[in-house]
């Protein structure tokens, strides 16, 4: 029986003992599956551009270390703090508080002022004015004391305390009591990126300024975009335009595609969100125009929503047959002359389109303001009989032959503009008038007045943006940005912010591109008059005309940033002359066409474009 | 037993094999789908990863952190619940110096289950793998295939990881494990029973038939075998009970026969006796008349008077032999001195050595040599030796000794007359055997004289036995327990006399034949090779005494069994006792 409960014993031992020998082992040696993938492309496209120098490379001369100093900051935001506190003894550096902002000043004269003092260290003091504040996600908004012209800072540079040898360079002993960064720095370190956002209609994209930096590499800008787009519009647009649905998101990066590749944006939305395809393609137009500069977008942009494909669109072709601007055909001048409207010639614009108004519409006319979307041309004219203004509007397919007059008649008024909008109701016009901005319709002369909040003083000037949904004007001396929103017929004004210039007295507005205007007004060191290029935030400057004798009167522009040229295309007049670029506009540059010129000698004034 | 054991073990090799073989297959194939599994999912996070670094072409730059920590989350599907414990890490083992540091989701740590074997093969840019078993979430060890991929970035490579517990692959080769354990055993199990069942079936009838024959053998001559069915077993055994039916009828038949041949012997004794008296009368009388006759006559009459006498001791010997046959002879064993019987013996027939011209001596011990013998039988034994003795003596002394040990008393009878041819020694014992057919029988023997006389020593548990030699005479041996139904071992007196010629070796003449034909007698004393001079005091062969159970069972019937006849002479009772009945 012993043999025999060995032999069951054993047997059950070696199948037990055989198969538990196999089954998934609790540990096993590394095995190799082959090579892993390498890269495809070449790591050859770098980093971004260099960052601004920084302390040790300052060297030794207060001044050169306190420009510096003033750059500093630039670069990607979440670093700002950290670059500035290495030139910073370390007692004295700012808090890491996560607080991201930094205060764009612009130097009111070229040189910091350098004061050595007994021991060994320089104090710099610097006048400057507030432009505005750098927010982490690239948008510059009005700074805290708005309207402040001039606001004088000091810091101590000097050797480290530990270092009286001063082999390590200088410090910044006592720094301002806020970071501070020069506004010049924005043009070196950063790059100008217009992200869109729906107006509050959904009926216009309306552009937002931001500075990407240059430090951001090409690959990570389209990420840095989407972000910017999830994260919101900037503050002074907040209440005029959409934000995305909320909820929305980006998965992950926007991966950089291979050459001329694919770029791929996923988001993810919340539930209820984007349900139909509308919602979908206006999600898809802002993300495409947002990202219309981003080298990374180089042939194809594809949406995903949650990982499922959406849209794919070839990028040109897309931006092409989906423009956000109503501009069709190149622009045309016109003037007014011997109280009618005649074309401009320029020898780079081919030939003049003949006025689009009907003859006997074309006569006592002071200034005048056109638009035209497609075939449908809206006009406004200013009228004088005798001392009395009084606005004639008319719209037609063509020629406007039939127009109505305003009843009321003004001491003054300027040059009217036109608002575009995207749907088929017409332009809604903006003129300024006895010190007060009025709105008007194509088809309605009555003026209304638009009320501004938050300003006060006389109306002298108004723009109108090319999306329609902004406005420039100035009041008392200001220059203000506003986005706009017609409720029930009515213009209504939303936020009105006020933009820094280092123009004293701006006469004169129009915008100049979608990010950017030009503002006419007196330089402060010479007191002449000088049209500048201004960023839409006031940050960015950049002198257009400058040394004109006499105060500019009425300025008119096309837009320039969508479509750079070789002379700006600016129009202004000056002294009951009008000028284009500088260059005064004589009576050999009006076409008269077959029709009989006027008598005298008189030159055209109140020039504008029409497009 | 043997059997089911070899099933047992064999079996169980066979299925452990079998099993082991399956499990591992099983085990192989679960751990190859797992294993391509977890590949293309990291082949395909490995993608997404690369794609997702491509924002960054610096380690050290901002938000490479928060790019891991989002590649990672959205690889391992964001909420940590659902996963089933999938663990994905991204790590830049290259750049971990430079403070970049690994992202796991969901949020453990994972460093104790990247093997350094396998960091290297991964940093190396190889797709490796490996189980590693740990406890990530702090429940218990779970096993885990961590499957690694390099990720190219523009900044350098980085690696991917992923963690995927086995516990589902692990239950599926447990579980197929245990079931293909359960069938296996089941069937060893199976196995063994069904080799058990099948050897029952054989064996048992086997057992059967040989527990049948052994009773045959016994003697249970009505024995038979069951038969069933029609298989080999079944004709096995109708065969053996054909054999045994067969065996048994002969067997009566030769018993009726043996009974009928006594029976006839006693009855012929029983009848001629009446007559014969009736004969004896008037012959005596005849005889006392002899004188008056004339010589020829009274020649008649004492022809006729000593043939009477003859055929009385001859129908007298018949009748003892008859008594011995039916197995009515009685031992009547009393402690008896055998010297006055020797005496006795060789006084009694000192006339007829006389006549014969034979010098007859006794030799017998001083002290009385007591033994519990039946006298009467003793006598009549030896009375047969010595006439036989001194009839064949040729003239030459006739010796009788007595001999005594502790155990057993001895009296040989040495003649040194014509002796015994090889091969005689047997058949003096047989019934009417003579030496010389043709020659006449001259003296008064019956011819049945050494067959009583061996009936008799049998009927004490002795023995009788002859030795001889062609010219050298014979010598017979009596030997007879000291106490009645003690067994024998060996004699106190030698069987072959010590004048006997030497025989040199085992080839010589007649000794050979003895152990040829397997007869006893005590000279295989001789047979052994060893010098007759030497055994002098041996007691028969060591094969003498075994039969003393055997014998009772020989067919003598009843009454041989009754004897005790031991050993030595077994081999010959076989040609004897045909010769008896």
């Amino acid at each position: 029986m012993t043999r025999f409960q060995a032999a069951i014993l054993a047997g059950v031992v070696l199948l037990a003992s055989g198969l538990s020998a196999c089954g998934i082992p609790d540990e096993t040696d590394v095995r190799v599956h082959g090579p892993g993938p390498v890269a495809d492309t070449l790591p050859a496209d770098g980093p971004g551009a260099a960052p601004p120098p920084g302390r040790a490379a300052s060297g030794v001369d207060p001044e050169q270390f306190a420009r510096n100093f003033l750059t500093a900051a630039a670069g990607e935001a979440s670093e700002a703090y950290k670059r500035v506190n290495e030139y910073i003894v370390l007692q004295k550096q700012f808090p890491k508080s996560g607080n991201e902002d930094v205060n764009l000043v612009r130097m009111r004269f070229p040189n910091p002022r350098i004061i050595r003092n007994s021991d060994g260290t320089s104090t710099v003091e610097i006048e400057v004015q507030p432009v505005g504040v750098l927010r982490a996600n690239g948008s510059v908004d009005e700074p805290d004391d708005t309207g402040v012209t001039e606001v004088t800072y000091k810091f101590t540079i000097g050797a480290a305390p530990t270092d009286p040898g001063a082999t390590d360079g200088l410090w910044v002993l006592v720094p301002p009591q806020v970071l501070l960064m020069d506004v010049e720095a924005l043009g070196n370190y950063y790059e100008e990126h217009t992200i869109y956002f729906w107006n509050q209609d959904g009926d216009a994209l309306v552009p937002d300024l931001r500075y990407l930096p240059r430090a951001v590499p090409v690959q990570r800008r389209a990420t840095q975009v989407l972000g910017w787009l999830i994260g919101g519009p900037s503050d002074w647009l907040d209440t005029g335009v959409a934000r995305l649905p909320d909820g929305t998101g980006v998965v992950g990066n926007v991966p950089a595609p291979k050459e001329g590749g694919r770029l791929e944006v996923n988001l993810s939305v919340k539930a209820g969100e984007l349900e139909t395809d509308a919602d979908l393609m206006k999600l898809y137009k802002q993300i495409i125009w947002s990202l219309r500069t981003n080298p990374p977008l180089g042939d194809e942009l594809e949406l995903k929503i949650q990982n499922q494909s959406k849209m794919t669109m070839v990028a040109a072709d897309y931006l092409r047959d989906n423009p956000i601007y109503q501009i069709s055909g190149p622009p045309a001048r016109y003037g007014v002359l011997a109280g009618s409207l005649y074309p401009l010639v320029n020898s780079g614009e081919g030939q003049p389109l003949a006025v689009p108004i009907a003859a006997e519409a074309n006569q006592n006319i002071v200034s005048a303001g056109l638009s035209r979307n497609g075939e449908r041309i809206s006009a406004a004219l200013v009228t004088k009989n005798g001392n009395s203004l009084r606005l004639r509007v008319g719209a037609a397919d063509g020629v406007v032959g039939s127009f109505r007059t305003s009843s009321t008649s003004y001491g003054s008024m300027g040059r009217p503009v036109w608002l575009k909008d995207s749907l088929d109701d017409g332009p809604t016009g903006l003129v300024v008038a006895d010190g007060k901005l009025w709105e008007f319709g194509a088809d309605d002369a009555q003026l209304k007045q638009v009320s501004l909040a938050g300003t006060s003083g006389p109306v002298t000037a108004v723009g109108a943006s090319l999306d329609g949904r902004r406005i420039a004007f100035i009041a008392a001396g200001k220059l203000y940005v506003a986005t706009v929103r017609p409720v029930d017929g009515t213009l209504t004004v939303g936020s009105v912010r006020q933009l820094a210039t280092s123009l004293n007295a701006p006469s004169a507005v129009d915008w100049f591109g979608e990010y950017s205007l030009v503002v006419a007004g007196l330089e402060q060191e010479d007191g002449r008059a000088a049209v500048l290029r201004l960023s839409v935030d006031g940050a960015g400057e950049a002198p257009q005309v400058t040394g004109v004798g006499a105060l500019i009167t009425e300025l008119a522009a096309y837009p320039y940033d969508l479509e750079p040229q070789a002379s700006p295309p600016l129009l202004y007049e000056s002294n009951q002359v009008a000028y284009a670029a500088g260059t005064p506009i004589n009576r050999a540059d009006v076409s008269f066409g077959s029709g009989t010129p006027p008598a005298g000698t008189t030159a055209p004034t109140a020039p504008f474009y029409l497009y | 037993m043997r059997v089911v054991t070899i099933t047992l073990v064999a079996s169980s090799l066979l299925v452990g094999g079998f099993a082991y073989l399956v499990a591992d297959n099983i085990t192989n194939v679960v751990l190859d789908n797992a294993d391509a599994d977890v590949k293309g999912r990291l082949l395909d996070g490995q993608e997404y990863a690369s794609e997702q670094l491509s924002n960054h072409t610096g380690p050290l730059e901002q938000g490479l952190k928060a790019t891991f920590e989002s590649t990672v989350n959205y690889l391992a599907g964001g909420d940590p619940a659902q996963l089933g414990g999938v663990v994905v890490a991204l790590r830049a083992g290259r750049y971990e110096r430079l403070g970049v540091s690994t992202a796991t989701s969901p949020q453990v740590n994972v460093n104790g289950m990247l093997s350094k074997e396998l960091r290297e093969q991964v940093e190396g840019g190889s797709l490796a793998s490996q189980i590693r078993t740990g406890d990530l979430f702090d429940k218990e060890p779970v096993k885990y295939l961590v499957y690694g991929s390099p990720v190219p970035t523009r900044f350098g490579q980085v690696e991917l990881y992923y963690l995927v517990p086995l516990t589902r692959w692990d239950s599926i080769a447990t579980g197929s494990r245990s079931t293909v354990l359960a069938t296996g055993f089941a069937l060893v199990v199976l196995l063994g029973l069904l080799a058990g069942l099948v050897t029952r079936l054989v064996v048992s009838p086997v057992r059967v038939a040989a527990r049948t024959a052994q009773r045959l053998s016994a003697g249970l001559l009505d024995q038979r075998m069951v038969v069933n069915g029609e298989d080999d077993l079944a004709m096995l055994a109708a065969s053996f009970n054909q054999m045994a039916t067969n065996l048994q009828r002969q067997i009566v038949r030769l018993e009726e026969m043996s009974r009928l041949q006594r029976r006839f012997t006693s009855d012929v004794s029983h009848e001629l006796r009446t007559p014969l008296t009736t004969v004896r009368m008037a012959a005596d009388l005849i005889y006392a008349e002899r004188d008056e006759f004339d010589p020829a006559v009274t020649r008649t009459a004492e022809l006729l008077h000593a043939e009477l006498d003859r055929f009385e001791d001859l129908l007298t010997d018949l009748l003892e032999i008859s008594r011995f046959d039916a197995g009515f002879a009685m031992l009547d064993a009393e402690p008896t001195d055998l010297v006055p019987v020797v005496n006795r013996v060789v006084d009694r027939l000192e006339s007829l050595a006389r006549r014969c011209g034979v010098p007859l001596r006794a030799v017998v011990p001083d002290a009385p040599v007591i033994a519990e013998v039946d006298p009467r039988r003793v006598e009549r034994i030896l009375r047969n030796l010595v006439g036989n003795a001194v009839e064949h003596g040729a003239g030459q002394p006739v010796v009788v000794v007595l001999g005594v040990d502790d155990t057993a008393v001895a009296v040989t009878v040495r003649d040194h007359g014509v002796g015994l041819r090889p091969g005689e020694e047997k058949l003096v014992f047989n019934r009417f055997w003579r030496a010389d057919p043709s020659r006449a029988r001259q003296t008064g023997g019956t011819g049945l004289g050494l067959s009583i006389s061996l009936e008799d020593a049998r009927l004490h548990g002795g023995w009788l036995e002859a030795w001889g030699a062609p010219g050298e005479g014979a010598q017979f041996r009596l030997t007879l327990p000291a106490r009645a139904g003690d067994r024998l071992t060996s004699s106190p007196l030698r069987l072959v006399p010590a004048d006997a010629p030497v025989v040199a070796n085992a080839a010589d003449g007649w000794t050979v034949d003895l152990p040829a034909v397997g007869t006893g007698m005590g000279l295989l004393d001789q047979a052994g090779g060893e010098p007759v001079g030497a055994t002098t005091t041996a007691g028969p062969p060591p094969a003498a005494p075994v039969g003393t159970a055997g014998p009772a069972a020989a067919p003598g019937g009843p009454g041989s069994a009754s004897e005790g006849l031991v050993g030595p002479r077994r081999p010959a009772d076989t040609g004897r006792s045909e010769a008896s009945r």
